[in-house]
Parts: C-alpha cells; sequence; structure tokens
C-alpha cells in the first residue's frame, strides 16, 4: 500500500514537471497564444460593435432615401415651373446615372479575385510570394478590362467606380474610391451584356491568363440581375468649375 | 525494496511521457483555436471598418440632401430663386459626369517614347502603353484630380484604355504617342503625387520620356461620346437596396 501511494506522487510529480518543462520553452517562443487569451473578449466587442454599427447603417440609409423623396418632390415641383421643367428634369436624371449617384441594376458578372491558397504553393516554387497576391494594378487592370467590354456600372466589394476613383495599394488592403480600404477577397459587379463581359477575359492579351498562371483565384459567373449601389462618399469640386459659355 | 525502485522508475518515465504528450495536446488545441479566433478578429475588423467609413459618407451625404432641402425651402417665396438652385444642381451633376467642359489649375503631363543611341542610330527604347497611362490616371485620381483628359479625350467612369496594335484606344477612338494628360486639381498634389521618390514618373522614367508641368489655368473639354444605357435600369425599389 505503501509503494503505491508513493509512485501515485511521483507518477504526478513527474507529468507536472514535463509539462511544465514544455510550457517554459514554449514561452520563449513568441506569437501563437497572443490571441487566445484576449480574443473571446475581442470577439465578442468586435461583434456588438458591428451590430451597432450595422444599426446606424440602416438608419442613416432610411434617412437618406426619406430626405431623397423630399428633395425629388421639391425638385419635381421646381422644375413644373419651369418652361421645359420636365425635359430639364431628365436631364438631371440621366446626369445622375452617369455620375454614379444612382442605384442601378441589370444583367453582368461577378469576379471574385483572391490571392493564391495557401496550401497550394509549393516550397520549391520558382516565383515569390508577392506573384501570388492580388495587387492594386491587377484591380485597376481588371476594371479597365471591364469597361473596355461594354460595362456601364462596375463597384469593388460594393464601392462604385467613378471617373475619378482610385485604386492604390496600402499595405495588406487595397483603397477603392475615396478612401474605402478593402482586403482580399475583391468581389467586383458590373451591369453589361453578360456574354460580352465574360468572354473579354479569354482574350489572349488579357490579365486574366497571367493572374490565373500564378494560380490566383478568378472566378467569373454571369448573374441576370446585379445590383450596383451609388458612390455615397463626397461630390465637391474645390478646384474646377465650368467654363463659361462653354461649348 | 529493489522491485520498488524499478516500478518507481518505470512510473516516473511513462508519466514523464505521458506529460510531454499532454502539454503537446494542450499546445496544439491551443494554437487551432488562435488561428481561428485571430482570423475571426481580423474579419470582423474588417467588416467593422468598412461599415464605419460607409456610415461617415452617409452622413455627409444626407447633411448635403439637408442643406439642399432648406436651400429649396427658402427658396419658395422666390420662383427665379428655385429655379438657380435647378439649374445649379444639373450643371453640378454634368461636371461630375463629365459632361460640361471645366477649367482650373492643375498639372499637364506630357508623355512620349524614348530614344537610345544604338548602332549610330536613334532607336525606341520602348512604346507607350496603355498601362502606363493607366497608372498615371490612377496616380492622379489618387492625388485629387477632379477632372482627366489624355489628348483632350475626358477620362469618365466607362473609359477604357486599351492597346489596339499599335494604337491606345480611349473611349474607342484610337491615340498614339505623345500623349498629354491634363489634369485639374491642387498643383502641388498633383505634381508631388507623380514626383514622388520611386513613384509613376520615376518608374515610367526609366523607358518613356516623362514631362511634368504645372498650370495656373487648363480646360478639358467634356465627353465627346454617346451613353447607352442599354442594360443598367435605375433601382426602383428602394427598400430591396443592401
Amino acid at each position: 500500500m505503501k509503494v503505491r501511494k508513493d509512485l501515485l506522487i511521483l507518477s504526478f510529480m513527474a507529468m507536472l514537471l514535463s509539462y511544465f518543462i514544455v510550457k517554459c520553452f514554449d514561452n520563449q517562443r513568441i506569437g501563437y497564444d497572443i490571441g487566445v487569451t484576449t480574443s473571446v473578449h475581442k470577439i465578442q466587442e468586435l461583434m456588438s460593435q458591428l451590430k451597432a454599427l450595422q444599426e446606424t447603417n440602416r438608419q442613416l440609409k432610411d434617412d437618406l432615401s426619406q430626405k431623397e423623396v423630399v428633395l425629388n418632390k421639391y425638385e419635381k415641383e421646381a422644375t413644373e415651373r419651369i418652361y421645359r421643367g420636365e425635359e430639364i428634369r431628365k436631364q438631371l436624371e440621366q446626369a445622375r446615372i452617369l455620375a454614379g449617384l444612382t442605384d442601378l441594376e441589370g444583367p453582368g458578372i461577378e469576379v471574385i479575385l483572391n490571392d493564391r491558397k495557401k496550401d497550394t504553393i509549393m516550397p520549391d516554387e520558382p516565383y515569390s510570394i508577392s506573384d501570388f497576391i492580388v495587387h492594386d494594378i491587377d484591380l485597376l487592370e481588371v476594371v479597365n478590362e471591364l469597361k473596355a467590354a461594354g460595362a456601364e456600372a462596375i463597384a469593388i466589394n460594393g464601392a462604385r467606380i467613378l471617373a475619378t476613383s482610385r485604386i492604390s495599394c496600402g499595405g495588406p488592403t487595397i483603397t477603392v474610391g475615396a478612401g474605402q480600404r478593402f482586403a482580399p477577397p475583391f468581389i467586383i459587379h458590373a451591369i453589361g451584356d453578360p456574354d460580352a463581359l465574360a468572354d473579354y477575359f479569354k482574350r489572349p492579351d488579357s490579365v486574366y491568363h497571367i493572374l490565373t498562371f500564378y494560380g490566383l483565384e478568378f472566378s467569373i459567373k454571369k448573374l441576370d440581375n446585379v445590383k450596383i449601389p451609388r458612390y455615397y462618399g463626397e461630390v465637391n469640386f474645390d478646384y474646377a468649375r465650368p467654363v463659361e459659355g462653354g461649348e | 525494496m529493489k522491485k520498488s525502485l524499478s516500478a518507481q522508475l518505470s512510473v516516473t518515465l511513462v508519466s514523464l511521457i505521458l506529460g510531454l504528450a499532454l502539454a503537446a495536446q494542450f499546445k496544439n488545441v491551443q494554437r487551432v483555436g488562435g488561428s481561428v479566433s485571430l482570423q475571426r478578429t481580423q474579419e470582423l475588423t474588417r467588416q467593422v471598418q468598412k461599415l464605419e467609413q460607409e456610415n461617415e459618407a452617409l452622413e455627409a451625404r444626407i447633411e448635403e440632401y439637408e442643406r439642399r432641402i432648406k436651400e429649396f425651402e427658402n427658396a419658395v417665396q422666390s420662383e427665379g430663386q428655385s429655379n438657380k438652385l435647378i439649374y445649379e444642381e444639373l450643371e453640378r451633376t454634368r461636371m461630375l459626369a463629365g459632361l460640361v467642359d471645366v477649367q482650373g489649375p492643375g498639372v499637364v503631363v506630357t508623355v512620349n517614347v524614348k530614344y537610345v543611341n544604338e548602332w549610330g542610330q536613334d532607336a525606341i527604347v520602348q512604346n507607350v502603353r496603355y498601362d502606363d497611362l493607366l497608372k498615371l490616371v490612377n496616380e492622379l485620381n489618387a492625388a485629387g484630380a477632379e477632372a482627366i483628359a489624355i489628348n483632350d479625350e475626358r477620362i469618365i467612369a466607362t473609359t477604357e484604355i486599351r492597346n489596339a496594335g499599335d494604337y491606345i484606344v480611349i473611349n474607342t477612338n484610337r491615340y498614339s504617342a505623345p500623349f498629354e494628360i491634363k489634369a485639374i486639381g491642387n498643383p502641388d498634389t498633383l505634381e508631388a503625387a507623380l514626383k514622388l521618390l520611386g513613384g509613376v514618373a520615376d518608374d515610367l522614367g526609366v523607358y518613356l520620356q516623362i514631362n511634368i508641368k504645372r498650370v495656373d489655368n487648363i480646360r478639358i473639354p467634356k465627353y465627346r461620346g454617346t451613353f447607352q444605357y442599354k442594360f443598367a435600369k435605375p433601382v426602383q425599389d428602394t427598400d430591396a437596396r443592401s
């Protein structure tokens, strides 16, 4: 009986010892467990933050559409009093569509661009990691090809592309338009002839062949109806002014 | 006693291994949990950031609508005033769409081929490619350009810049070097963005002649093409907007 008790204590101590030895070595390596203790907290915090933001977003959109109704009414009333007012209102509507201030829908395609999956990269691959990620120039090329293929409206991750939109790199994220930063995957929607848009990427000079060669994800899906939101940012002219009497 | 010692030794050994295995097991579990939650945290942070930006933009737009509503309400008494508001709004929107000639300060960038002397003869280093122009336009937009034209071809939302043989097609019209890019905006910012050390001008300057000139007043013509929206229609049902 005495021996058994000995063994029990001894084995327990030995287990504890070896566990702490591993623990000890482990603590010297930093990295993996930084988020572990805080992550649950952090995730909960982010989730509640996200929920609040979604609620605000919904309210703001409601607010905006209410104001829009009022504004449209005033504009209609004002144009009714003008000579050929109806024509002017149509022009205004058309200009807003062209300027990207209207939500649009129609047939089109969805392009998803993503970095190459980590587990598909072989250790002896003769290319660098940089070849496997989506760069700003790749998005620029894809958008440019969609325009060439006759796209009438384009959005990247819901950010409408305007004449003055830039697509630029900011570390791991890419900035689209007036400062919306996105990380991959990039979901590009375009309205236009779905066949013409999709087939453009089959051309031999398309960026599609380069990106897929390096194993990047590049999927194209034709859709019967694509909704493209308006541009939500500010639109101001600080430097440009209309040419007086310009024609 | 001897028997007891060997038993103690073997039990100790087994327990040691068991402890090691246990520690390794815990570690693995933690690692998986850690990376998953890290991904989740990143994803959530991304969504939070996106919504924050969108809400900010929405607030700005609502403010603008409120201002315009107020202007209309103040203008109720005078018919001339409300007419003016309509025309101003039409003008501003047409400016945005690229349907109006505009003028203002900015920069003029000329892009031409570079020559090198090879075997006693002048040879072109490289033709101007569409992506050279694409990069310049993108950089000017990033620097806050309000209107851009290449060889007086106004850049609008649907403008493509593509190679077609020896030409570059812009708004379905063909052009070849030299190219003149006009941009209206803050001349300092526009110039600085292009001339950034290791920036676009440096990059392209290796094989092209890039000239950047600041101007007090340039004129950029309106888009000359026609618009045809065969596929896109305004969304009527506002509730369906996501």
